[in-house]
This record gives C-alpha cells, structure tokens and sequence, in this order.
C-alpha cells in the first residue's frame, strides 16, 4: 500500500485520540469512584441502581416509622406499667378493708385513698404524647379524653386504630384506645370499690379483691399487647438493617468501579499513550528530504 | 533522419516538459495537506510528444492526470451521512441525557421520592401542619421540576427548529456551488474546480444523505432521500429544499420539502436526518411522556385526596390543580398552595389522629398509576431508553469512525501526496532538466563544428 503523509496523521491522531477516551472515561471512573455515572454509561445497570437506590430511600423512610412507632409503644408501655400499679395499690386497699378489723372510719380514710388512685388513674388516661392525647383513639386532639364527674367516667375518644407503615404491605397498629382502658373495668370497679368503702359494706368491698384481680389480668393483657408491638418492631428493624446492608452493596457491585482494576487500566494505557505520542513524534519527523 | 536543429527541437520539449513535470511536483507538495486535493501526475510520454490532437482531450490541462479512486470516493460519501447522523445524534442526546440530571438530588427521581416520603411523614404526624407544608414544599418541587425538563426540553425543540433551518440553508449553497462547477463541464473544467466539487460533495453528504452518479460528460446528479426521480442537482438544474413548520399545541413539526417536487421523503441520514428525527420524533415522545406521567400523578393524587378530610374537616378538595392538562401546567390546587393546612390527611371527619389518607397516597408510588406502571418505573425507563439512544449512538459513531478512517486511508493512498514520493520525482526531474539542457550545450558545440566546417 501507498502510505502517504496524510495517511500517517490520520492513523495516529485516530489512535491517540481512542486512548485519550479511553484515559478520560477511566479518570472519570477513578474520581468519582463510579462505572455508571450516567444512564448511558450502562443503561441496564443504571436502571438496576436506580431501583436500589429508590429501595434504600423507601426503607430510610419504614426506618422513620419504626422509631415513630417505638416512641408511642414505649410511651404506651410506661403507661400501661403505672396503670397497673395503680390496680395492685387498689387491690391491696380493698384486702385492707375487708379486714375485719377496720371500722367505718378508717374505711372512709382508704376510701379517700381509693379516689387518689382514680384521679391518678385519670391523669394517666388524660395524658398526652407529642401533644397528642395517647388514649382518645384518633380523637387525638380532645382535652381530656376521659371526663369524671365523681360517678361515672365518660370517654370522649373513639375506637379507632393507628397504625405505622413499617415495611411495604406491612402494618403495626401502635396505639391503646380509651375504650381498651376502659375495657378492663379499672374506672368502673375502682368506684365501686370506693363506694363499698364509703357505705363500710365489707362483703361488698372483699367482692372487690378478686373482681380487681380481673382488671389487673385484663391491664396486662393490654400491656403485652405493646409488648409484642414493640418486638415486632425491633424484630422488623433489625430486618430492614439487614437488607440495607445488602441492598447498599448490590448498589455498590452495580455502579461503583473497581478501583484497583480501574488504576491498572489506566497506568497500561498511559504507557500507550506515550509510546503512541514517541512514535508519532519520530515518525511526523522522517521524510526523504532528511537523505537528499 | 534527425537533422541537428531537430535535435534543438526535442531537447526544448524534453526541459519544457520536464519543467511541467517540476511545476506539477510543486503543486502536489504544496497541496499535501489539503484533504480536498487529489494529487496530479505529469504523464511524461505524452509530455514529450504533444500532438494537435490531444488538446482536445476535453481537461485543458494537457499530458497531466488527476489520480483519484472512484469508488472509495463514492463509499466515503456513503458513509459519512452515517458518521453524520451518529455524531448529532450522541450530542443532542447527550443533551437531553443532562436535561433529566440522573441520578442526582434534583433529579425528577429524588424529588419524587421526597415527595412520597413527605406524604408519609404526614401520615405519622397527621395533625401537624409542619408536615403538611413539608408536603407543599415538596409538591412545589416536583411540579418546578416537571416544569424546569418540559421547558428545557421544549427549548431544546426551538434551538434544533434553528439548526435545522441552518443546515438547510448550508445545504442549499453546497447545491448551488455544485450546479455552478456542473456548468463548466467540458473543455472548461479544470481539476481544481473537480476537487472543489468533490469537497462540496463531501461536505454535503455530512449533512444529508445522498447518492451521487456521475455522466458521460461530468455532470454530476445528486439525489436525497426516497425521492430518486426527483433530483436535488443535476447538470444545472437546482432544486433547492426548504423547511416547513406546522405546530401542534406546544409542539413543533419540521417538514422538508422540494422548491419543485413536493415533500422531501426519508431524510435519514446526514446531520439534517438526525436533527429531524430527533425535532420531530423523539422530543415529542419524551415531552410525551412526561406529561402523561404529570397528567395521571396529579389524577392519581387528586382522586385519593378527595376522599379524605383536612383539619377543617372538609373533604373533596383537590391536591393538584384539577387542570393539568401537561408537564407545564403541573401546579398545586391554589388553595391548597395558598394554605397548606387544608392538605387532607385523614379518612374521616373530625379525626386529627388519622392518617390513613396521607398513608394511601404515599402508597401511590407501589400503585401502577401511570400506564399501569408504577411512576417510578414508568419514569425509570424514559431515562433507560434516552440513555440507549446515547450509548447506541455513540458505538455506532465510533464504529463509523473506523470504517470512514479506513475508507480515507484507502482514497489517500491513491489520491493523496506523499512528500517521499513527489522529493523523489523532483530530483529525478531535476536531473532529467540538468542533461536536457547539457544536450543544448552538447548541440551548440556540434552546431560550432559544422560552422568550423567551412
């Protein structure tokens, strides 16, 4: 073949050229420590790291739900944990009266006592979490969620469920409504029990002991309910942990680049690159008119 | 019997045609770096016997050849639409690739999950109007964005509207500068003027694709695209082509046509081939697109949030405009943008604790609420397929390349200068000068000697 000047350039600034391409597109992968930087780099892979990067912004966000959950069940588990006390303090107060040896007057006085425990019962129905009122359902906004008039208690909250998306398609129900509370008969059989007291009935008040034994398996039936809520959680966060962890390092093997291999590359077409620009430089330089 | 005045003769046609042979060397090693020249050769034997005869020979530029491959020529031109194309194709959609900004934290698929996660936080705190301006501020974001890719995707349009017109403007004054070398076709042609022409070629078929053929006479014909009995030169007849714009709503339509000869069919190669198609096909389907996406977000949204009640316990109000018609008029309802605490959050009245309406339009993002895909996948594969385009665009380009390297090399090895060659004939033809004029001395002297005869 007839190699002309023309020829010789074109050949070399086409060759130099692919292996400054090649040099940039290796650079790129070792600056930003990334193989897909754009979806036409690769764009299977793009679109497969997309996807993970969706699912881990999707489980940042179940992780969100889960330490909102956590708050209110550990909020609830407190709550539950002094509410029971305060039946076990009612139920001692009714085996005091319904010794034989009290009189009228000191019943009247652990009566007083049995209406301290309701009002505490009450404070702790009433109270708030967040600003939200804990046991009024999805009322939360009302004042107080259980108004006594010294009686009878009347619930101004509803039945209704709250509930925290905790992965996809999974929910955890985390609240405890006023009507659960109620449930237990903890308002209807304390005032009973202060009733008996007052009327120094001591049938009536000895009755009582076991009827509380009730309320206070029905409270910690209730109180394992969060229990459970909460393991639930824990056991779901864990989880989640771990697919991170995983879907973190496909990401990875998606898009990042092997810098070692990477570094390799690059140093092999640097030497090409050199020898290319030597050989370009001495061969541009010979011609005839050198012999002639 | 050769007389010693004959011999006078020949040796002033041998350092004649010798000096042409020189001239001609000059010319090619000026020219060795002019891609557009095809080297000449003096063709000595002609040279020293020049007869009546071939001055007619039609070139004018008698006992000297131009060298040049015909049908690597004619592949190149082939070729280069291909290299044409692929190399507008990789920039613009490159662009466009920049346009939708993935994967970074203002691309349309962060915002996107900003916003459905914003709905979410809302259903964990559904009585809180922070969480619900947080909501607004990320609706905001995303109808910015839909609109910030629509109308740069619409300005991009606008701008290849331009190009095109430009290219086709270029287009035109190629053709006319072809027609006018057509018309000195005969004795008047000269190899410069062969070499322009085939520099206008080459630049043409850059632009559009052609196919050429070439008469008895050198005029060449030049036709585009489908249209093959309606030539854009041929001798010098000139059919220049225009653009023609139609609009359709918010989009823009580019037909190509004849001055004389109707509409311009299958213009698919060259610069002008990928512009079209791009103007035309591809934009719209990715403006397309979008809007679809805009249009069954805010529906989906819309149709949710509707059923659901705000802290002022009215219900089946709109999130989203109920008017968004495309990715530019993605706007939020303007009550809602005016006071974001009448975001709906739950699903019954006068329930502040209840998030089940927010939790449900967070959902929306596993819904399949756009062509019956999920908006995320839907929008993923947009991305995918203009990043296709890219990486297609690109192997095919640098594929071109190779093959236009090769058929250049292939042409230059004929038809280019090589300076070895043409240092070598000028000493060659120097020396041949040298002893044709030593014979005039060796003449003169038998000349003397006759004279000394008598």
């Amino acid at each position: 073949m007839r190699v002309t000047q023309s020829i010789l350039t074109r050949n070399m600034i086409g060759n130099m050229n692919q292996n400054r391409e090649t040099m940039d597109r290796l650079q790129s992968a070792m600056s930003t420590g990334k193989e897909v930087n754009s979806s036409s780099d690769d764009p299977v892979r793009f679109a497969r790291a997309n996807r993970y990067r969706q699912m881990i912004a999707q489980n940042d966000q179940y992780k969100r739900n889960i330490n909102d959950a956590m708050g209110w069940t550990n909020n609830y588990e407190t709550l539950m944990g002094e509410l029971h006390g305060f039946v076990v303090e009612a139920k001692e107060a009714a085996i005091q009266g319904a010794d034989n040896t009290q009189s009228a007057g000191t019943r009247e006085i652990i009566a007083e006592r049995v209406e301290g425990l309701i009002n505490q019962v009450l404070n702790v129905a009433n109270s708030s979490y967040v600003g939200k009122a804990a046991f009024a359902g999805t009322l939360t906004n009302v004042d107080t969620a259980f108004e006594y008039d010294g009686n009878t208690v009347t619930y101004n909250g509803n039945d209704r469920e709250m509930s925290r998306r905790i992965a996809e398609s999974l929910d955890v129900t985390i609240n405890i409504t006023g009507n659960d509370v109620q449930g237990t008969g903890v308002f209807t059989e304390l005032i009973a029990l202060r009733d008996a007291l007052t009327s120094n009935d001591r049938v009536a008040v000895a009755a009582q002991i076991a009827t509380l034994e009730n309320v206070e398996d029905e409270m910690l039936t209730l109180a394992s309910k969060v229990g459970l809520a909460k393991n639930h959680l824990s056991l779901t966060e864990e989880r989640l942990g771990t697919a991170e962890t995983n879907i973190v390092s496909f990401l990875s093997h998606t898009e990042d680049a092997d810098l070692a291999d990477i570094i390799a590359k690059y140093s092999s077409e640097e030497i090409a690159y050199k020898a290319a620009l030597e050989a370009t430089a001495k061969a541009i330089n010979l011609n005839v008119l050198d012999f002639i | 019997m050769a007389s010693i005045s004959s011999l006078m003769g020949i040796t002033r046609i041998a350092m004649s045609a010798y000096q042409t042979a020189i001239d001609t060397t000059a010319r090619n090693i000026a020219n060795v770096d002019n891609e557009a020249y095809s080297r000449r050769r003096a063709s000595i034997s002609q040279l020293v016997t020049p007869s009546s005869r071939n001055s007619g020979s039609g070139l004018g530029q008698e006992g000297i050849e131009r060298i040049r491959e015909h049908f690597v020529q004619n592949q190149l031109w082939y070729k280069k639409q291909n290299l044409g194309k692929n190399e507008t194709d990789e920039l613009i959609f490159s662009q466009i690739e920049k346009t939708f900004g993935e994967p970074s934290e203002s691309g349309l698929t962060n915002i996107l999950t900003q916003f459905w996660n914003s709905w979410n936080d809302l259903a964990n705190d559904p009585e809180s109007s922070t969480a619900r301006t947080i909501v607004k501020d990320r609706a905001i974001l995303l109808s910015n964005t839909f609109k910030q890719i629509a109308s740069d995707l619409h300005n991009l349009q606008e701008e290849i509207g331009y190009d095109i017109q430009d290219r086709v403007d270029t287009i035109n004054g190629l053709l006319s500068q072809i027609r006018e070398i057509n018309t000195y076709s005969g004795p008047n042609m000269t190899y410069d003027l062969l070499d322009q022409r085939d520099k206008a070629i080459d630049d043409l078929s850059q632009l559009i694709n052609i196919n050429v053929s070439e008469d008895s006479e050198g005029m060449v014909r030049i036709t585009t695209g489908g249209n093959m009995l309606v030539p854009l030169v041929s001798g010098d007849f000139i059919n220049p082509i225009e653009t023609r714009v139609a609009r359709f709503s918010e989009l823009y339509q580019v037909d190509v046509s004849f001055a004389q000869g109707g509409q311009v069919e299958a213009i698919t190669g060259g610069e002008l081939g990928s512009l079209l198609s791009i103007h035309n096909d591809y934009l719209p389907s990715y403006l397309n697109d979008l809007d679809t996406m805009a249009v069954e977000l805010s529906q989906a949204v819309n149709a949710v949030h509707q059923t659901g009640y705000n802290l002022d316990n009215a219900t089946g109000k709109n999130f989203f405009s109920p008017n968004v018609g495309n990715a530019l008029t993605f706007e939020l309802d303007a009550s809602i943008y005016a006071d974001p605490t009448l975001i709906a959050s739950s699903a019954y009245a006068g329930e502040a604790g209840d998030g089940t309406i927010a939790q449900q339009i967070s959902d929306l993002q596993f819904a399949n609420t756009v062509e019956a895909q999920k908006i995320g996948d839907y929008y993923n594969s947009l991305i995918s397929n203009v990043g296709d385009r890219v990486q297609e665009a690109k192997f095919l380009k640098s594929n071109h390349e190779m093959v236009i390297q090769s058929l250049e090399n292939q042409r230059d090895s004929v038809s280019a200068v090589s300076l070895d060659e043409e240092m070598t004939n000028l000493v060659r033809y120097e020396q041949a000068y040298e002893a044709a004029s030593r014979m005039i001395k060796v003449v003169d002297d038998l000349m003397q000697t006759v004279i000394n005869l008598i």
